[in-house]
């Protein structure tokens, strides 16, 4: 075998394990088990970001084991709070480019998942016990420490969060995160939000963004 | 044959590498060229082609059949004007995902074919039951793509690109009661080489006994 095909193959084995991690961490989740999606991560590492939709960036190493401890927590002895919770992610369409060293990978995962948890649907009025489809990406960052690919950063994004009857034109988002934990993130949360009245062209202000750099450009 | 130091491949496993090696390469190609529809930037899937191959063609759903390096390219230019056009893209979604990646290699890795079913929620201007108005619609697109590919020199490169859709259909009411609201014509200024090889829009009267119906096309037993 020469340098050139390792290469390739080693390179197989690089996205693989990383839609592995995502698999896993998807499993972690299912589970409502935080802390094992914490162990998917690099936990040390001074960039290690957790960002789930609106409710922004837990950035270092103790505030992410602060968060997703307490995150774990609450939700495992608040029974009352997950009833009726679906949260079933589907991860699609892995997209991961490569740093020109190869030690580091961005990748996105569209997401297309049915939930029933209680957020506003129209009217909007009541908080609810609601079925809803979201509909978002991950888009994450790895990098690879000791031969061994961990999770640097996640950022989970919401395109809509519709209520089974209304669809997204109607009623794109039925739902803002609420994390009861006191801790307050360190960067403030973004809104990727779908509107109906909002006109997304190739050079208008609105497509699907965030989108990965080229391969080899970081 | 293994020891701590060092592993020497069967030429089987070896084979067996190359072509986990390749499908992996695939998928990673057509999740490219659907960020590039994602982005709304058609043109720069040229670049995910085989741009001096002959055989290089384009069919997207009913907007016909483009062959060849020149019209595959005008027809990807003529797309990213379309997708540049702000005038029907007030509320335009088309988030494609793709799934079931199934993907056959040929025996001298020189080529490639698979397919992928497509789920994407979208919403267009569209015409939803009773069809007497065009109006922005929130729509379920269900279909599949068709890809050939070829091995060029260091990379996999798209040859042949179909994209059935076999439903397209307003949110509130699903597929059994209006299974297709919405058609892609051919672009403004061009005119396709041919008519799209494909075309199978669910109807809910047909039935898989009857052979009235499937879900094709699919892939030949090999290449």
């Amino acid at each position: 075998m020469n340098k050139q095909e390792a290469k390739r193959l080693l390179r197989g084995a690089d996205i693989v394990d990383i839609q592995m991690i995502m698999g896993k961490y998807l499993s972690y989740l299912d589970q409502v088990d935080f802390k094992g999606i914490y162990s998917l991560m690099a936990q040390d590492h001074p960039e290690i970001t957790y960002e789930m939709v609106e409710d922004g960036a837990y950035v270092g190493p103790e505030n992410v084991r602060r968060y997703m401890l307490d995150e774990h927590e609450h939700l495992n002895n608040n029974p009352n709070h997950m009833k009726g919770w679906v949260g079933l992610q589907n991860i699609l369409t892995p997209r991961i480019v490569f740093s020109s060293d190869g030690m580091r990978a961005k990748a996105q995962f569209n997401q297309l998942s049915p939930h029933a948890m209680a957020i506003a649907p129209y009217p909007g009025d009541e908080h609810v016990p609601t079925t809803y489809w979201f509909i978002g990406k991950y888009d994450n960052e790895f990098i690879k420490i000791d031969e061994e690919w961990k999770l640097l950063k996640t950022h989970i994004i919401a395109f809509s969060r519709t209520p089974y009857q209304e669809g997204w034109v109607r009623q794109p988002d039925a739902r803002r995160i609420f994390h009861p934990n006191a801790q307050q993130p360190q960067q403030k949360g973004r809104i990727y939000t779908y509107h109906s009245d909002a006109v997304y062209s190739k050079d208008g202000n609105w497509t699907w963004g965030p989108h990965l750099p080229k391969d080899g450009s970081f | 044959m293994m020891s701590e130091a060092e592993y020497t491949f069967t030429e089987k496993q070896l084979e067996r590498l190359r072509r986990a090696s390749d499908i992996t390469e695939i998928q990673m190609l057509m999740a490219k060229y659907v960020d590039c529809m994602s982005k709304m930037r058609a043109k720069d899937a040229w670049a995910l082609f085989a741009q001096k191959n002959e055989n290089v063609s384009i069919e997207l759903a009913e907007s016909g059949g483009y062959d060849g390096p020149q019209h595959v390219l005008q027809f990807l230019e003529a797309y990213d004007e379309y997708l540049r056009d702000p005038s029907d893209k007030r509320g335009w979604m088309e988030l494609q995902n793709i799934c079931n990646p199934t993907v056959t290699v040929s025996d001298d890795h020189s080529k490639a074919m698979g397919y992928w079913t497509i789920l994407a929620p979208s919403s267009k201007w569209a015409m939803p039951y009773p069809c007497d108005q065009e109006k922005l619609t929130a729509l379920w697109g269900c279909g599949k793509y068709l890809v050939e590919f070829v091995r060029e020199e260091e990379r996999w490169a798209i040859l042949r690109l179909k994209l059935v859709w076999f439903l397209r259909s307003p949110f509130e009411f699903g597929w059994m009661r209006q299974a297709d609201c919405v058609h892609m014509p051919p672009l403004q200024g061009l005119k396709p080489d041919r008519e799209p090889e494909y075309y199978n829009v669910y109807n809910a009267d047909y039935g898989c006994a009857s052979g009235g119906i499937e879900w094709g096309p699919y892939l030949p037993e090999s290449l």
